[in-house]
């Protein structure tokens, strides 16, 4: 799999190289700022992309607006943003154009090597990875809000799903049966009034978009089947 | 001898521009009135600003040769209004010195005038007292100290005698009625007063002080949580490493599992860093500005919050109504940024917390150099500032920039929160 990455600090571009490197990927480039990483996309067309949200030369959200920028122009190229902290704005403005592959995690989370490859494998396969503190910060409760009728349990599973992980991932997690998962899900979707669907990453896009904040009806591109 | 002279002269001639202007002071005295009176029909509206523009001009030309005759540097006003129509009117009578300009008019051609002559008569009695020697005659009356000339010998030696007195008196006292002029002149222009300056001085050293010693707590707090906190975890992780290194021949599986810790506690000094850093700038502060900084804090906000910033209402996520409402509030200094994320991140808290609001609003706005910032919520309302709320911390921040907070909570509710924060240097 080929991958570029945009990190202008050069510690870390060099950790992430030789992460990849030894994981079997392929490291097609390692560009350090906005402008070069969408020459870099365009030149190499790579099947994942990691992504620092702030690059040179203003250093304030260059990466997201990059990642942002090369999914406009032409096929959604996999985008796996990571930063320094977690900022739900930015997760929404990923999400929002709905066609998936995209993750937002915390540079900490490189550290759980295996976590973050499973991370990057599932964004280039066109899901998410969402992290959990990300999550967190969309899952914030308000009054009259349909997520306080979930359960405990129903929470547990959204927060997860909402991360990205598929069924059988939030089985494990949960130590509990695939079906009981399906069950929950099938619990969640009709308490927040949306419409089930079994495919990876569009169910999580409408969870986000319900759970975010802009009330408006989730869109059918979200929802319908493929 | 020379010196006295020009002395002499330039007193002259400072109060003899005084006196040919007096007619032009009285003219304009009298325009600026009948502008002031016609304001009710509303062409004094459009005149008196056009008329207060000139008087500045006037009023400057004054401060520049008054401060050049008494040697002291004066600085000029300018007068610039850039609205039209009402808002040129405001904008002339809200200038802070147009007051002094139209009183300084008015002594112009009162006491000025007086004073003005007066040195001008001094400057040029030597001359006239010879002057009138062969023409005494000619005028009845004429006397020199109280003693009347009906002679030509007492015309000879009276006049002579009261030239020479005058001369000699000259040198002295007219520079001196010259430099009362100009005295009186840059007092009436001046921009401050000292007591004023006084003032002003003394809340500025107070506030520094207390600015100072929430600076230095501030740092004492970050240094603090570094040295006892990351630096002492990052110890710990190399140790553990250091261990593992040693064991891994003999006993692997323990090596992995001293490496594993040494993992942990790398995660936790980030988080703890993460902390430190947010509390020194917040970082999305520095990624999006103060507009796009607040967008993110109501979107995270329990309650559900609305945003008006610089007169522009804020979705969240509005990343391009952002830039135009970061354009409406101007450039702001960063500490003062992040003081009104600071008030504004407290007071959500708070009302998440205590107020049991269904809609809360920020509003931000810039007037002059003033950043205003309002956090309202339709809460219960009594805020109790010594339960240990949020506002004690507020005022704290907000008296470190020399601002000021308001707190209105009536029981029931609404609260609002107001503060002001200046921005200029």
């Amino acid at each position: 799999m080929r991958v570029v990455i945009a990190e202008d600090n050069v510690l870390l571009a060099e950790g992430l190289n030789l992460l990849l490197t030894s994981a079997g990927f392929q490291v097609a480039a390692t560009v350090a700022d906005g402008p070069s990483f969408l020459a870099a996309v365009a030149e190499h067309q790579p099947d994942v992309t990691v992504v620092d949200v702030r690059l040179p030369p203003s250093f304030r959200d260059e990466g997201i607006q990059a990642a942002l920028a090369a999914r406009r122009t032409g096929p959604a190229v996999p985008v796996l943003v990571l930063s320094q902290y977690v900022e739900r704005t930015y997760a929404r403005e990923l999400l929002r154009d709905g066609r998936g592959g995209v993750g937002y995690l915390l540079k900490d989370r490189v550290s759980r090597v295996e976590t973050f490859l499973d991370a990057l494998r599932r964004v280039a396969d066109g899901g998410t990875a969402m992290d959990p503190e990300v999550v967190a910060q969309l899952l914030v409760r308000r009054d009259g809000d349909a997520v306080d009728t979930l359960t405990p349990r129903e929470l547990e599973v959204l927060r997860l799903m909402a991360q990205g992980r598929d069924n059988a991932a939030i089985a494990a997690e949960l130590v509990v049966t695939e079906r009981a998962v399906h069950k929950h899900i099938g619990n969640i979707f009709q308490k927040l009034g949306l419409t089930p669907d079994e495919s990876g990453h569009r169910r999580v896009l409408a969870v986000l978009r319900y759970l975010g904040g802009d009330h408006d009806q989730p869109t059918p591109s979200a929802l319908g089947g493929r | 001898m020379r010196e006295r002279l020009v002395s002499v002269r330039s007193a002259a001639t400072y109060s003899l521009i005084n006196v040919v202007t007096f007619p032009i002071a009285v003219a304009f005295f009298c325009v600026l009135m009948v502008s002031a009176a016609l304001i009710p029909l509303g062409i004094g509206i459009i005149t008196t600003p056009m008329l207060l523009v000139l008087l500045r001009n006037f009023s400057n030309l004054e401060r520049r040769r008054a401060g050049a005759y008494v040697d002291r540097p004066v600085q000029t006003r300018r007068l610039d209004l850039s609205g039209r129509g009402f808002g040129a009117f405001r904008e002339a009578l809200g200038d802070r010195l147009i007051f002094r300009d139209f009183g300084w008019l008015f002594v112009r051609f009162t006491a000025g005038m007086v004073l003005g002559v007066l040195t001008l008569i001094l400057a040029a009695a030597p001359v006239l007292s010879i002057l009138l020697i062969p023409s005494w005659q000619l005028l009845p009356g004429l006397n020199v100290a109280g003693v009347e000339i009906t002679a030509w010998w007492m015309a000879l030696t009276l006049l002579p005698l009261q030239a020479i007195v005058f001369a000699l008196l000259a040198p002295f006292v007219t520079p001196w009625l010259a430099r009362v002029q100009a005295q009186l002149s840059l007092t009436l222009l001046s921009s401050a007063t000292k007591r004023e300056l006084a003032d002003r001085v003394e809340t500025l050293t107070e506030t520094r002080e207390s600015a100072l010693v929430a600076h230095g707590a501030e740092l004492r707090r970050i240094e603090r949580d570094l040295h006892d906190g990351t630096q002492a975890r990052l110890v710990n992780i190399a140790l553990r490493l250091g261990i593992a290194e040693r064991t891994f021949a003999d006993d692997p599986a323990a090596a992995i599992k001293l490496m594993q810790q040494a993992r942990d506690g790398a995660e936790e000094a980030m988080t703890e860093l993460r902390d430190v850093v947010r509390a020194i700038y917040p970082p999305i502060l520095a990624d999006r500005g103060l507009a796009g900084a607040l967008s993110a804090l109501a979107a995270r906000c329990t309650v559900p919050t609305t945003l008006d910033i610089g007169g522009i209402g804020l979705y969240e996520d509005g990343t391009e109504s952002a830039a135009a409402a970061e354009t409406a509030l101007g450039r702001i200094p960063a500490a003062v940024e992040a003081a009104a994320y600071f008030v504004v991140t407290e007071a959500l808290t708070n009302v998440g917390k205590h107020s049991g609001a269904k809609l809360v609003t920020v509003w931000v706005r810039r007037v002059g150099d003033d950043l205003y910032v309002a956090v309202t919520d339709d809460g219960k309302g009594g805020i109790n500032e010594d339960g240990g709320s949020g506002v004690a911390g507020i005022r704290r921040r907000v008296a470190a920039l020399d601002g000021a907070v308001t707190v209105e909570s009536p029981l029931g509710g609404p609260s609002t929160i107001t503060v002001e924060l200046p921005c200029g240097s």
